[in-house]
């Protein structure tokens, strides 16, 4: 059930939506967010996290749920409301963190958390246990909505550790690199510029351009030992 | 496996799904013949993914801060700590308003929200200044750039990733864009004439152009000229005329910074000639000066 009062662009239809995502449409990324925001915030810190860990959790999943989108990992269906997946995909990747810092012993893990009459805990079993799984969320009005998931999603691309590593350590190893080398391979990894442009930007010919993105490359993989 | 120029091309020509579909499996046998090259390349989408997503959480996190200072995001009081589960769920203090309400209500309020993004953008700059303790605040609107401050030096245990004999702007030119350059330039709202019915989504385009523009000075502050002039590039191609006439001139700039003189003179010639270009004045002068050289 769509929040009353939350849309900022109204999406006609889903596949709409999806096709505004794939082409990074500044309008379906802000609507992207805001409907987000509103359901996954209100559960982790009505869980315990604070604003600013739902905050980055929420802003980290959604870079690699729009990544996915981009990538083609993750296909449109119609019987899926987008919206709806992502959700799947924030409650998941909050337990595993809340799981993590219990192992580190950050948190006390309640006794009234591991109840099984607790719903978050119920549902986070069949998560990971079964599929198709059922979570209830609840927006400020009071409205529910129930979300079952089918059985194609791979909740398992998903892992705690991988999200730790695309937002920690390869950003840290990133920035260990020379200035030169984080512009090559920004332009080669992200933004996709063809070696001639490459070579055009540096002023150098293509065969010095291969070289060195092929060398940059080369040293941000020597970089994860140190980051 | 040895990998080579070669074979990362070809891993990246695959993974951008290039290649006759012969030749993809071809590569995919390779694959599944390689352990090393398999390994090669899942880390190559590995890392390619990983960067792309760090891309995307900052946009995210700008536009967080769009919303915010829009007033769009809800808050909520926290009704739960670490320590204890709640029974019922967090309320909301505040609820976002209806945006076309939110638009349609009060063109002030857009107002405010141009001055706080535009205020933003700025802020934005002071961490960036902040880390460079060499660097002071401006006290005039055309200071030099930091890298101009000094002659650049390789970072230390910098491997062997010079690149080749990059043009370096002559001390005479580097007065010039000295002179010239000024971190923050005066950006008006389009809206601020409006008075209802503006439309979220051409703010949120005057806003990323905005953004691109303080990007593209941030970079060029810090002697990235090809960077800047990829972001400068971008805003003249704005929907904006006033944001448009700011990115022409800067790219103007950020071409005199890479030494590029032909490229300026043709930039600042289209300019002086635009009647009523805000920086026509500006690239007269300008022009005048390097056609002197």
């Amino acid at each position: 059930m769509p929040l009353p009062n939350s849309n900022q662009h109204n999406y006609p239809n889903e596949a709409q939506f999806y096709e505004d995502l794939q082409a990074e449409r500044p309008e379906a990324f802000n609507h992207l967010y805001l409907q987000t925001y509103q359901k996954c915030l209100p559960f982790a810190l009505s869980k315990g996290s604070s604003q600013d860990e739902a905050k980055d959790l929420l802003q980290e999943c959604l870079a690699i749920f729009v990544e996915k989108i981009r990538n083609g990992t993750y296909a449109f269906r119609a019987d899926t409301k987008i919206t709806t997946y992502f959700y799947s995909i924030y409650i998941n990747q909050w337990k595993k963190a809340f799981e993590h810092k219990t192992k580190r012993a950050e948190v006390r893990l309640q006794t009234q958390y591991e109840s099984p009459q607790d719903d978050a805990e119920e549902t986070f079993k069949e998560s990971i246990s079964s599929t198709p799984f059922r979570v209830t969320l609840q927006d400020e009005d009071g409205h529910q909505e129930d979300i079952s998931l089918p059985d194609m999603i791979d909740l398992a691309d998903y892992d705690d550790s991988e999200r730790s590593w695309i937002f920690r350590k390869l950003q840290r190893a990133m920035k260990l690199l020379s200035e030169d080398c984080q512009e090559v391979l920004t332009w080669f990894y992200i933004e996709d510029w063809s070696l001639k442009n490459i070579a055009q930007a540096l002023n150098i010919t293509e065969e010095s351009a291969t070289v060195k993105r092929f060398r940059c490359a080369k040293y941000l993989k020597e970089k994860f030992r140190l980051a | 496996m040895e990998l080579n120029e070669k074979t990362f091309e070809q891993i990246h020509a695959y993974l951008r799904g290039e290649g006759t579909e012969e030749e993809r499996m071809e590569f995919e046998q390779r694959i599944i013949q390689d352990p090393q090259l398999a390994e090669e390349v899942t880390a190559q989408q590995r890392i390619k993914s990983g960067l792309k997503a760090n891309k995307h959480k900052q946009r995210f996190a700008e536009i967080h801060a769009q919303l915010e200072s829009e007033g769009a995001l809800p808050t909520w009081e926290v009704v739960a700590s670490p320590t204890e589960v709640p029974e019922v769920p967090v309320k909301p203090l505040s609820q976002p308003r209806p945006l076309w309400r939110y638009w349609a209500a009060a063109a002030s309020v857009i107002i405010v929200a141009g001055v706080g993004w535009y205020i933003y953008t700025l802020q934005d700059t002071t961490p960036h200044l902040a880390s460079h303790p060499d660097t002071t605040a401006p006290s005039d609107t055309t200071t030099i750039p930091r890298a101009n401050q000094e002659t650049p030096e390789p970072a230390s245990p910098k491997p062997s990733s010079t690149p080749a004999t990059p043009k370096t702007i002559t001390p005479d030119y580097k007065a010039l864009f000295a002179q010239n350059f000024s971190r923050t330039p005066s950006i008006g709202s389009p809206f601020s004439t409006e008075k209802l019915g503006v439309n979220p989504t051409m703010v949120a385009r005057w806003q990323a152009d905005t953004a691109a523009l303080h990007e593209g000075i941030r970079l060029l502050d810090a002697g990235r000229g090809r960077s800047a002039l990829v972001e400068f590039q971008k805003v003249e191609k704005s929907r904006f005329e006033e944001l448009r006439q700011h990115g022409e001139w800067y790219v103007a700039l950020a071409l005199l910074w890479q030494s590029e003189y032909g490229q300026t003179r043709e930039r600042l010639r289209t300019i002086s000639t635009s009647e009523q270009h805000f920086y026509q004045t500006k690239a007269k002068n300008l022009l005048a000066k390097i056609d002197k050289k």
